[in-house]
């Protein structure tokens, strides 16, 4: 099968044609899935550059181990899982740890998303609301940074707008409620924090 | 959930988690792993070969050959300098009351001279210290013509962490001076060493020649600053009662909080207060020297 996949091919067909050798065949899938790979990589990892390379590695090993799949899941859900651990294995990685040590004077985080400033638009703001909304964005970024990791996950993956409650536990090898118990309870902490700097509910 | 049923700060937050994931990878991603794929297939390496210096093997190699020396080398020592050892010894006797004198916070500003609230010494505000969790500190009196009950020593029941600054002993010296109309001053001196940064307390009873008993509770913080100047918190209240009856000298009593900055080895008037129902004056004058 060559060319451009149509929209209604599902993913299991899909697979059993890359299974075949075709390669347009996956590379649609990697088409389809490349934000969600990517975006739980960035979850996890936080730097764009690193969730674009386990996003590859991530899909070179779906491509290599494809045999294995037996369509008892679903595609998204086994590449997603694959693309998890790819990433946990890097944030885990000595190399990753002496790599971030070592910039970490130049620039505490690099390219790293959570320290990126999103650029406030002025919109009817006055001036005081927009600072504080920036300087209020910008502690919020930063606290999350400081959430422990299993909260944190389950708050940014829910937060991609390409993951369900369920892909994210499998994801997170978690059962649902506990990924929802997670994410409030990530929001809870964060809130508290803020009201303690004096950012108020109203 | 209505996004406006939530509170703001929900919101804030789901912006911020927005802002930070909906980010999209870079263009040419399936061109990218059709090359690697392809890379894998011709039997390449997937990545590049890592630098030696990479390898995890070498990197744990590294953090231990770096690290533990490091931790031999700046592991803390312990506590044997002469002002820890002062210190501990001293907490042995740390069951002086000390739990009716506040003093001024260190960013209090010096009050100004002249007269204080004045308060009888059986009605002596009874707050705890500002100066938070009271700490060790060693102390002495000396009060000259006094032959009373005198009580002196450490602060409080709560020993905190020794401050890491507690490097010198500052030695304080308060002379007060009591004058009636133009009659000869009675002084009485009060000394006490305490370490730098820490809180050192003197409550003393005793009778006084010309006065009768007295009641002195002095509360002081040293600390020596990098200019070499000592910055003084003190509160100090000063009840002298009337001999023989046990009834406070209501308008003579003293009462005073003051936070001042002090050059080591120079007698400062800290305050000079004159008694509002008689002619009676309070002076009360500060020497600091630091102990090397």
């Amino acid at each position: 099968m060559t060319g451009t996949q149509p929209a209604d091919v599902t993913d299991l067909e899909l697979v059993r044609l890359a299974k075949a050798g075709d390669s347009e065949a996956f590379g649609e899938l990697v088409e389809r899935n490349r934000r969600a790979v990517f975006r739980a990589a960035l979850a996890a990892l936080g730097s764009p550059a690193e969730a674009d390379d386990v996003a590859q590695e991530a899909f070179v090993t779906a491509w290599r181990k494809l045999s294995g799949f037996r369509g008892e899941s679903q595609f998204r859900t086994w590449l997603l899982s694959i693309t998890w651990r790819k990433a946990i294995d890097r944030r885990k990685s000595v190399s990753r740890w002496l790599k971030l040590s070592a910039t970490a004077s130049r620039d505490e985080a690099g390219d790293d998303i959570f320290d990126v400033i999103e650029q406030i638009p002025s919109g009817e703001r006055s001036p005081d609301a927009a600072f504080e909304s920036t300087q209020l964005q910008r502690d919020i970024r930063r606290l999350i940074r400081t959430l422990p990791r299993k909260l944190r996950d389950a708050l940014l993956l829910a937060g991609t707008g390409e993951h369900t409650y369920d892909e994210i536990g499998e994801m997170l090898n978690a059962p649902v409620g506990t990924v929802k118990w997670r994410v409030a309870e990530a929001r809870r902490v964060l809130k508290r924090k803020l009201a303690a700097m004096g950012y108020q509910d109203a | 959930m209505p996004d406006e049923t939530r509170g703001r700060l929900d919101r804030e937050i789901d912006r911020a988690v927005r802002s930070m994931m909906h980010v999209d990878p870079a263009p040419g991603l399936r061109t990218r792993v059709a090359e690697r794929i392809a890379r894998d297939a011709a039997g390449g390496p997937i990545r590049a070969a890592r630098p030696f210096w990479l390898t995890p093997a070498f990197a744990a190699t590294l953090v231990v050959v770096t690290l533990v020396p490091a931790f031999v080398l700046f592991r803390p020592a312990p506590e044997d300098t002469p002002a820890a050892r002062q210190i501990a010894s001293g907490s042995a006797s740390a069951d002086t009351v000390r739990d009716d004198i506040v003093l001024p916070s260190e960013g209090t500003p010096a009050q100004p001279e002249g007269p204080r609230e004045t308060a009888p010494a059986g009605a002596s505000s009874t707050v705890d210290s500002i100066f938070g969790a009271p700490t060790q500190m060693v102390s002495a009196a000396n009060l000259p013509g006094s032959a009373g009950s005198t009580s002196q020593g450490q602060t409080g029941a709560k020993a905190a962490p020794a401050a890491p600054d507690q490097t010198v002993n500052i030695k304080l010296n308060l002379t007060i001076s009591d004058q009636i109309g133009t009659g000869d001053p009675v002084k009485k001196t009060l000394s006490m060493i305490v370490a730098d940064g820490q809180t050192g307390t003197i409550r003393n009873t005793g009778n006084v020649k010309d006065q009768g008993r007295v009641q002195i509770r002095v509360e002081v913080r040293p600390k020596l600053l990098p200019s070499g100047q000592i910055r003084l918190a003190l509160a100090l209240e000063y009840a002298p009662i009337a001999a023989g009856t046990g009834t406070p000298v209501q308008d003579s009593a003293l009462s005073q909080q003051i936070s001042a900055l002090i050059e080591p080895g120079k007698p400062v008037v800290v305050t000079q207060s004159a008694d509002p129902a008689s002619d009676r004056r309070i002076v009360v004058e500060v020497q600091a020297a630091v102990l090397k």
